[in-house]
């Protein structure tokens, strides 16, 4: 751009006053400047008297010619520093910044500009909070009118939250998520924080790729296939009794608080599927049908390579024993589990005997609170991973008075055949000295694989923290 | 020795970097399958500052991914850990000035770099009152105050 040009009507609008002045002052210098460079021009013309005198003229010149630069390259830096760069966009980037913003922000850049007027509902995509809205009411139409401006949408993500004035359940909600699964939309986001849970009803939505429900009651189904699922987190769902899900590509699944009246069949999952499950279920009288209906619902996962079990889920599938064939989980090899540092002792080997091929644990060992241990040695039965497969544990636990974790290091670094590595996470309260040398040899004992490596790292944690554990 | 690419800024600066650095950005990929790299990648639009912070960002994703494949065995005691480290990387990362920022978006729409294109775009407007956008970008109010009004009467509930 040329320096004329800057000063002409259009340009002067995106620039600040206190730019305007600069642009002021850099005219002057350069009419000055051009002045000067004008009447040396003049004398130029006029027959050289020497070459030398001709030199002088061309290096003035050259420095002029620089000095003209220098000048017309900082106005254009200020220039463009003061310029709406991000307008000149085409609308695809910008909708694609926007589609980054919660869906009240994106709405709220219609004010910025014509430009920016209509561009949010382009983005193909919803996050709302109830809350934001005067009523469930305009909430709901909102999203209604919005659905009409697309046959498919990439993300709808809805927080429902009590308010006072509000209805108590959330029905009402229930006719726009059936035309939101309707429109081949790949990523479901729905939390409900009311007294009932939300009811939504699924379709085969084929294009479906993360699917995040909290507090939601799924309609009645039988059979339900979601054959891009990837992502399943469900905290607090209730399911249609017996309803069968396929879901042939899930990589991730979590469940949360799945209660007893409630229990699916997943069908098909990926070979390389994360499960995370926390079972919350109180069985009333461990009777045939509730122990039924665990016993399946952890036979889902029976096939899983990864697993994640809570120290509720764990406790089940003890309770499990003795009544229902022991679930064995033949292909994991990757487990991380919580468990109480008191029932450690009888848990541990039990959860190792399911799992005969595991090779990485993960524990978590926390203190339980007016917990009795029953037992107070670990089985001399080894189960079979611990004799086979079994390569890398990493423990974290507190330092107890009772120095159950220690038996527990030594559980495994005593038995383990295979055993590559072993880390040790100890729990110690911010500004607690502690000596990691101290630590590390009063946890080292004699080690069954001769390969194996032991490592002792302190988490700091805070007070309020410590106090839970 | 890996292959190396050389990229010239629009600056004409030259930048050397291994082809799997390259690779990280689509459009160079393309290229390089063509086989159209020889003497030098010019890069008009891209200024050297910018470039310098593509390449460390193509760089570190590179080894991130390089160092979780050897440790995919180590995975469930390092893994997690790896993948916030990353994140908290970027987030450093872009941590710059806003007309860097922009000119990093630009870079990473052109080279097609996926990553770096959400990493810039995320962070361009997010968490930003209306107010602060326009001051951010220079953006100017072309509505006349009743224009305005009704603008915000279409959606009142979203400026409550």
């Amino acid at each position: 751009m040329s320096i004329t040009e800057a000063n002409t009507d259009t340009e002067r609008k995106t620039i600040s006053p206190y730019d305007e002045w600069a642009t002021k002052f850099l005219m002057k210098v350069l009419k000055l400047t051009i002045k000067k460079f004008r009447s040396t021009d003049k004398s130029i013309t006029e027959p050289a008297a020497s070459s030398s005198t001709l030199e002088v003229w061309n290096g003035r010149y050259s420095a002029v010619r620089n000095l003209l630069g220098l000048l017309q390259m900082s106005l254009e830096e200020t220039e463009s520093k003061w310029k709406d760069r991000i307008s000149l966009l085409p609308d695809s980037l910008l909708c694609h910044i926007l589609s980054f913003l919660t869906t009240k922000e994106a709405v709220c850049t219609s004010v910025l500009s014509s430009r920016w007027r209509g561009l949010w509902k382009w983005v193909p995509s919803l996050d709302l909070v109830s809350s934001d809205f005067p009523s469930d009411k305009v909430c709901v139409d909102f999203i209604n009118e919005f659905l009409l401006n697309f046959k498919t949408l990439s993300e709808f993500k809805l927080c429902i939250i009590e308010q006072d004035d509000s209805d108590k359940d959330a029905s009402l909600y229930e006719p726009c998520l059936d035309k939101v699964t309707k429109h081949r939309i790949q990523h479901i986001e729905v939390v409900c924080y009311k007294d009932t849970e939300i009811p939504l009803t699924l379709p085969v939505c084929e294009a479906l790729v993360s699917l995040k429900l909290y507090s939601v009651k799924l309609n009645d189904f039988e059979s339900l296939s979601l054959p891009c699922l990837k992502v399943m987190c469900l905290e607090h769902v209730i399911f249609p009794h017996n309803a069968v899900l396929d879901t042939p590509r899930l990589e991730h699944l979590t469940l949360t608080g799945c209660q007893s009246e409630s229990f699916m069949i997943i069908k098909r999952m990926s070979e390389h599927v994360k499960v995370d499950i926390e079972v919350v279920f109180e069985p009333k009288d461990y009777d045939f049908s509730e122990r039924n209906i665990i016993y399946y619902l952890i036979n889902n996962f029976s096939a899983v390579k990864d697993m994640t079990l809570s120290w509720y889920t764990l406790g089940l599938i003890y309770c499990l024993q003795g009544m229902n064939p022991l679930p064995k989980f033949r292909n994991l090899t990757r487990l991380r589990a919580t468990t109480w540092l008191e029932y450690s002792f009888e848990l541990l080997p039990f959860v190792l005997e399911s799992c005969p091929n595991l090779r990485h644990l993960t524990l978590k060992l926390v203190k339980g609170n007016n917990l009795e241990a029953v037992v107070n040695s670990f089985s001399k039965v080894l189960s079979f991973c611990l004799v086979s497969s079994l390569e890398y544990v990493d423990i974290e636990s507190p330092i107890t008075e009772k120095a159950r974790e220690e038996e527990v290091v030594r559980y495994f670094l005593g038995n383990a055949t295979s055993l590559k590595k072993l880390v040790l996470r100890l729990n110690v309260s911010d500004g607690e000295k502690h000596d990691l040398e101290v630590l590390k040899q009063r946890f080292d004992s004699p080690r069954r694989s001769s390969l194996c490596q032991f490592d002792v790292f302190l988490v700091v944690l805070t007070p309020d923290k410590m106090k839970e554990l | 020795m890996s292959k190396k690419i050389i990229f010239e800024s629009s600056e004409g600066e030259s930048f050397e970097v291994d082809e799997a650095v390259a690779l990280e950005c689509q459009t160079i990929k393309n290229m390089i399958e063509d086989d159209c790299t020889d003497g030098g990648i010019p890069l008009a639009n891209v200024n050297s500052a910018t470039l310098t912070k593509v390449i460390d960002y193509c760089k570190k994703h590179v080894e991130a991914a390089a160092a979780a494949e050897a440790n995919a065995g180590d995975k469930d005691i390092y893994g997690a850990n790896k993948d916030i480290e990353l994140k908290t990387w970027d987030e450093e990362f872009v941590k710059v000035d806003q007309p860097l920022l922009f000119d990093l978006m630009l870079a990473a729409n052109f080279l097609i770099i996926p990553g770096l294109l959400d990493l810039t775009c995320k962070t361009m407007m997010r968490g930003k009152t209306v107010l602060q956008i326009r001051e951010i970008f220079h953006i100017k109010k072309d509505y006349t105050d009743a224009e305005e009004a009704e603008v915000r009467k279409e959606n009142a509930w979203a400026f409550e």
